[in-house]
C-alpha cells in the first residue's frame, strides 16, 4: 500500500485521471472531494461490498437448498445455547 | 390485479399496494426499482423480494430480528430522507427491516447486517441502507448448528 500525507486543501492524482482532495479533516473523520472520468465508478468501500454481496445473492439458488434452511429456523434452540427469546417449555 | 413473472413462482397476481419501491435502486443494482415481496408458506420465515423489472431478479430475505433481535438500526441521513423518514424509525411499527441472503455453492447461507433493507411502512419505499461503521457483517452466517433458531 503506498502510504501518502495530506493536509486539508491537498490533493492526491491516481491514473493521470483521478483526483482526491481533502476538504476537511477531523480526529474522527476526513471529508475527500473525488473527480473522476464519469464511467470510473467511485463509491464507499463497504457499498461495494453490499453489490458483491447482492450479485451473489441475485444467483439462483436451487429450492432445494432452502429446505434444509427453513428447517433450520424453525428447529428449536439446542439446549445448551442461551440464543433465542423462545419462551421456556 | 396485474400479473408478473417471477424467478421461482411462475406468473403470479399481485395488486399494486404490495409494491415496494426503492428510489435508488439497490448497490450493484441501481436500474432495479419496484419489488414485490411474496410470501411462501412452504418456505418462511424467508420473504422473497421479487423483482418486477426484472423476472429473473429475485431475492431471499429474512426480517433481521429473526437474526438478531437486539439488532441496532444506523441510517445515514441521506438515505432516510430517500424513504421519507426525518429520523430513525421505530422497527417494526415504522419500518419493516430485512437483511438479503446469499447461499454459496457448498449450502452456506449469510446474511448481510451490514446492509439492510428498510422498508417505509406508510409510503412502501424502500432503501437497503449501508452502514458506515463496521459492526456488523455483510456475511453473518446463518443455518449454523445450535446458533439458529426462531425468535418469536
Amino acid at each position: 500500500m503506498l502510504v501518502i500525507r495530506r493536509r486539508a486543501g491537498e490533493s492526491i492524482v491516481i491514473a493521470g485521471d483521478v483526483e482526491i482532495e481533502v476538504l476537511e479533516s477531523s480526529p474522527t473523520r476526513v471529508k475527500l472531494g473525488i473527480r473522476a472520468p464519469r464511467e470510473v465508478s467511485v463509491m464507499r468501500k463497504e457499498v461495494g461490498l453490499t453489490a458483491d454481496e447482492n450479485r451473489a445473492a441475485s444467483r439462483d439458488i436451487p429450492l432445494q437448498h432452502l429446505a434444509p434452511l427453513v428447517a433450520q429456523l424453525h428447529s428449536p434452540p439446542h439446549p445448551s445455547t442461551p440464543a433465542g427469546n423462545r419462551p421456556d417449555a | 390485479m396485474t400479473t408478473c413473472e417471477t424467478r421461482y413462482f411462475g406468473t403470479i397476481r399481485y395488486d399494486e399496494p404490495s409494491v415496494i419501491t426503492f428510489p435508488a435502486g439497490l448497490p450493484g443494482f441501481p436500474q432495479s426499482r419496484r419489488f414485490l415481496p411474496v410470501d411462501d408458506p412452504a418456505h418462511r420465515p424467508l420473504l422473497f423480494l421479487q423483482s418486477l423489472d426484472d423476472p429473473q431478479l429475485c431475492f431471499l430475505s429474512l426480517p433481521v430480528h429473526l437474526v438478531d433481535p437486539a439488532y441496532r438500526l444506523k441510517m445515514n441521513a441521506e438515505d432516510l430522507a430517500l424513504i421519507g423518514f426525518d429520523r430513525l424509525p421505530a422497527l417494526e411499527t415504522e419500518a419493516q427491516c430485512l437483511v438479503i441472503v446469499a447461499v454459496a455453492e457448498d449450502g452456506l447461507a449469510t446474511v448481510n447486517l451490514l446492509a439492510p433493507v428498510v422498508i417505509n411502512r406508510a409510503t412502501a419505499k424502500a432503501v437497503q441502507a449501508v452502514r458506515d461503521d463496521m459492526v456488523y457483517a455483510c456475511r453473518h452466517p446463518l443455518a449454523r448448528a445450535g446458533e439458529v433458531s426462531l425468535c418469536s
